[in-house]
This record gives C-alpha cells, sequence and structure tokens, in this order.
C-alpha cells in the first residue's frame, strides 16, 4: 500500500442535526440500560440522585463548551483538535489518543454486553465469536459510509430511548408494575455521606460520551447549525432519560438488587410483569448497545484519522476512501484494538479506563475553550457561530466537576486511576518528541480564514 | 458436530469475510 495514497480526498458533508443527535445519544444510553446503578451501590439512592445531577451539570457545561469549539472549527478530530488549535501539541495528543481510548474501550465493553446478552438468551452461543461480529459488523458499516452508519444509529437510539419512555409512562400510570416508595427510603444513604461522594464515580455512565456528538462537524452539511442542536437536544434527551431511569428503576427494585444489577431496567420491567414491557426493554438493552458500539467507531476513528492528518501517527492513517468518503485505514485499525480489549473479558475494568479517558477530555475541552476565548475575543460569525453562556465562567467550573469527580475513583478504582494518568503523561512527553521532530508547522488560522489571534497582535 | 458448534463456526465465518473484505477493498483503494 503507497504511503499518504488518498490523502487529497476529503470527508464527505452529508449530516444533518438528527444525525448529530443520533451520534451522541447512541453512544451514551447504553449508559441508561447499565452501569449507572453502581452509583446505588456506593451511595443508594440519594448517592444516585447526587451523581445525576453533579455529572449532569457537568456534561451540560462540557456540550456547551464543545457545542461552541465544534461550529466554530467544524474539525473531524474534535476534543483533539481543539486541543492543537488552541493549547498545544502535547495536549492536543493527550486528549486525542484519550478519545481514542474512551471509545475503543466503549466499544469493546458494548460488544461484551450484546455477547452476554446472546449467551443468556441462547446458553450454547460462545461469547467470543459473538463479540467479534458485533465488532467486525459495525466496522464494516463505518467503513461504508457515515450516513449509512448514524442512519443505523438513528433507528436503534430512537427505539431504545422509546423503550424508557414508554416504560415510565406506564409506570406513572399505573399499568407498568407496582412502584414502591418504601425502597426509597429503606435504600436512601446507606454508606453514609462518604458513599453519597464516592458514587460520584459512576456518575459520567449516564452521560459518558455526550461529547463525541461534536466529532462528526467535518462530516456536517451545516455544522454551525447542526452541532449546537444535536449536542444540545442530545443532552437535554439525556438528562429526560437518567431521570426517568431513575424514577423507575429505585421505586421497582430493592435497592441492594439495583446495586449489582447488570441490566436494570431490563430488571425493572421483569418485575413490573408486564409482557409486553420486558420484550420491549430487552430489544432496547440489545439496540442501545449496537448504537453506542456504533458511534464509537466512528468517533475513535475520526479522532485515529486527525491525530494522523497532523503526523502524530503515521500519515499512512489520514487516507480517505475514494468511493466512500471516509477515514477507511482508521476505520479498519479501531477493530484489532477494540477485539483486545474485549479479549480480556473485564467489563468494569475496560469500562473505568474509558471513564479516566473521559474524565481527562472534561478537563481539556474547558481549558481550550478557555484559550479560545482568550486568543479570539471577536464573537462575529465567522470565528463563533455559536456563542456559549456565561462563559468561560462555566468551563472553570467544569474543570473543578471533573477534577471532583476523578479523585473519587480512588474508592475502588486507584491503581486503574494511576496507570490510566501515567499513561496519558508517558503519551504527553512521546507526543511532545514527536512534535519536535516534525518539520511542517500549521498556520491553522489562517487556514480557517480567521483574524490574527490576539496574542499576536 | 452438534447445531451450536456449526452455529458457532458461521459467526467466526462472517466475521472473516467481513474483515477479508475490508482488507482487500483497503488494499484495492490503496493501490489506485
Amino acid at each position: 500500500m503507497s504511503e499518504n495514497s488518498n490523502t487529497g480526498v476529503e470527508l464527505v458533508k452529508t449530516l444533518r442535526p438528527y444525525h448529530v443527535w443520533a451520534l451522541g445519544v447512541g453512544i451514551v444510553l447504553v449508559g441508561e440500560y447499565m452501569g449507572w446503578n453502581f452509583t446505588v451501590a456506593k451511595g443508594g439512592i440519594l448517592g444516585s440522585l447526587f451523581a445525576l445531577l453533579v455529572a449532569g451539570t457537568m456534561y451540560v457545561m462540557v456540550s456547551l463548551c464543545a457545542s461552541e469549539l465544534g461550529s466554530s472549527t467544524k474539525l473531524a478530530g474534535g476534543p483533539y483538535d481543539w486541543a492543537r488549535l488552541f493549547v498545544g501539541p502535547g495536549a492536543a495528543a493527550i486528549v486525542g489518543l484519550a478519545v481514542y481510548m474512551e471509545y475503543i474501550a466503549l466499544e469493546a465493553a458494548d460488544a461484551i454486553v450484546v455477547a452476554s446478552i446472546a449467551q443468556s438468551i441462547f446458553p450454547e452461543i460462545q461469547t467470543f465469536p459473538v463479540t467479534l461480529l458485533v465488532i467486525a459488523a459495525l466496522t464494516f458499516m463505518n467503513y461504508r459510509g457515515v450516513v449509512a452508519a448514524l442512519n443505523l444509529n438513528f433507528a436503534l437510539t430512537f427505539t431504545a430511548l422509546i423503550a424508557i419512555i414508554a416504560f415510565f409512562f406506564m409506570n406513572i400510570g399505573g399499568i407498568g408494575g407496582t412502584w414502591h416508595p418504601e425502597y426509597l427510603i429503606s435504600g436512601a444513604i446507606p454508606n453514609g455521606f462518604i458513599g453519597v461522594f464516592a458514587a460520584l464515580q459512576f456518575g459520567p455512565w449516564f452521560y459518558l460520551g455526550i461529547e463525541g456528538a461534536a466529532m462528526c462537524a467535518e462530516e456536517c452539511k451545516h455544522p454551525t447549525r447542526a452541532i449546537p442542536l444535536g449536542q444540545q437536544a442530545g443532552m437535554i434527551t439525556l438528562l429526560l432519560g437518567a431521570g426517568m431511569t431513575l424514577y423507575v428503576c429505585s421505586g421497582l427494585i430493592p435497592t441492594a438488587e439495583l446495586g449489582v444489577s447488570v441490566y436494570p431496567l431490563f430488571e425493572a420491567a421483569n418485575q413490573s410483569g408486564v409482557k409486553f414491557l420486558v420484550a420491549f426493554l430487552a430489544i432496547g438493552t440489545l439496540f442501545t448497545c449496537l448504537a453506542s458500539a456504533n458511534g464509537t467507531v466512528c468517533d475513535s476513528s475520526r479522532s485515529w484519522f486527525a491525530l494522523s492528518r497532523d503526523h502524530f501517527l503515521t500519515n499512512w492513517f489520514a487516507a480517505v476512501h475514494t468511493k466512500y468518503s471516509t477515514p477507511y485505514r482508521a476505520v479498519i485499525f479501531t477493530m484489532p484494538i477494540a477485539v483486545a480489549f474485549a479479549y480480556s473479558g473485564f467489563l468494569d475494568q475496560v469500562i473505568t479506563f474509558s471513564i479516566t479517558s473521559g474524565l481527562v477530555c472534561y478537563v481539556m475541552i474547558p481549558f481550550s475553550l478557555i484559550r479560545f476565548r482568550k486568543m479570539f475575543p471577536e464573537h462575529t460569525q465567522k470565528v463563533r457561530p455559536f456563542v456559549g453562556p456565561l462563559q468561560p465562567y462555566l468551563a472553570y467550573f467544569t474543570i473543578f466537576l471533573a477534577i471532583v469527580i476523578m479523585s473519587t475513583l480512588n474508592w475502588g478504582y486507584s491503581y486503574n486511576l494511576i496507570f490510566g494518568l501515567l499513561f496519558y503523561i508517558i503519551a504527553y512527553f512521546y507526543f511532545s518528541w514527536r512534535y519536535r521532530s516534525i518539520d511542517a508547522k500549521h498556520d491553522w488560522g489562517e487556514d480557517m480564514g480567521w483574524p490574527e489571534p490576539a496574542h499576536r497582535k | 458436530m452438534d447445531m451450536w458448534t456449526l452455529i458457532n463456526g458461521v459467526i467466526y465465518l462472517i466475521c472473516f469475510a467481513l474483515i477479508g473484505w475490508m482488507l482487500l477493498d483497503a488494499s484495492k483503494v490503496s493501490n489506485k
């Protein structure tokens, strides 16, 4: 294969706001179906509610930062490109790698869960071939074209979301099982206030990956409109979905069981005894895992593509398919890494690495925005088509919340946290060294037709 | 050979077919 072939071909610009919504919500909605309930094991129902609100606040602010940065830069690398443009090469490479690892680990986790579901239905089936099939099939979809992949995501995500909404309204309407208020009282705060605080470490499950919605900016037809609209609509959807999920599950499943459940929404449907809901939530669980894995292939490949395009990695990965207009080598390369993660089979370890990587991004995204506002204070349509409210103060608060949540990983996952941070520190030094060996310096402000940055005037 | 061994084998075959198709196509596009 020849070096740098097809690098002149551009990504196709066809995506609309609902694709952005589908990409963001599709990746995250799996967190409403499973995983969030570990907050209950740590801090009870109050701990879970606290984690939902604190993590929700952080993600709303991250989304506002991502909307402003994504609609301004309109580049495929998302957080990576923002850090590269406004912070520096070492920070950018860390973010690019963190985004890549966050989504690849999430893809592996989703594939493991789909295989577990398949095995619970057909006990004779082996989990590894199913895991491999999920990863290979979704890589194939993304290889063939982003529109087809995101249309599939839209259908899967919408069905999974409707399942949650139907469950919630049937429950409050009295036909979706008996809701037990006594479960709330008995399991409100089992491990005291330390437990409530420790529950924060699993709070990101409700929303993990929503910032990825902005990563398809380069493939949007009208990115200045599609990114803020799709991203904010996605965040509102997730906040409502998280509230509904916590409400139905906390009243249908005793707290002790809810904290250790693998599929809490599906189990809550089982408790309701309504066959329609059991079937609907089972389909929703399966669909949401597939949608999440599908979205993560899309996002992780774009991050790898962006790293490669800027020579942090070999330029070989920056090739674009002449027929499908996808970064096909970067897409294919997601597969062996995801299979390696999935082969380990340790779901909680894989997910904790994903959360650590995500939190690294949640420190760097608002920091990029602070720098962006300093370097380009003009609120012109050209520089900043979407202006977020109360910035950069919200960005400072986001960094504070991300560090607080990261510190709570110390309860139970201290080695993962230390290993994760060490990994990114080593990556920082490697990429900084690699950047120094690159001859070409990007004059990105000029590339985008923006005015001179404030610090150069 | 029982039915489930066959099904597991077929799943592996589908995986390898998908991966093989992508690699072949990628090498074709790269050589253009």
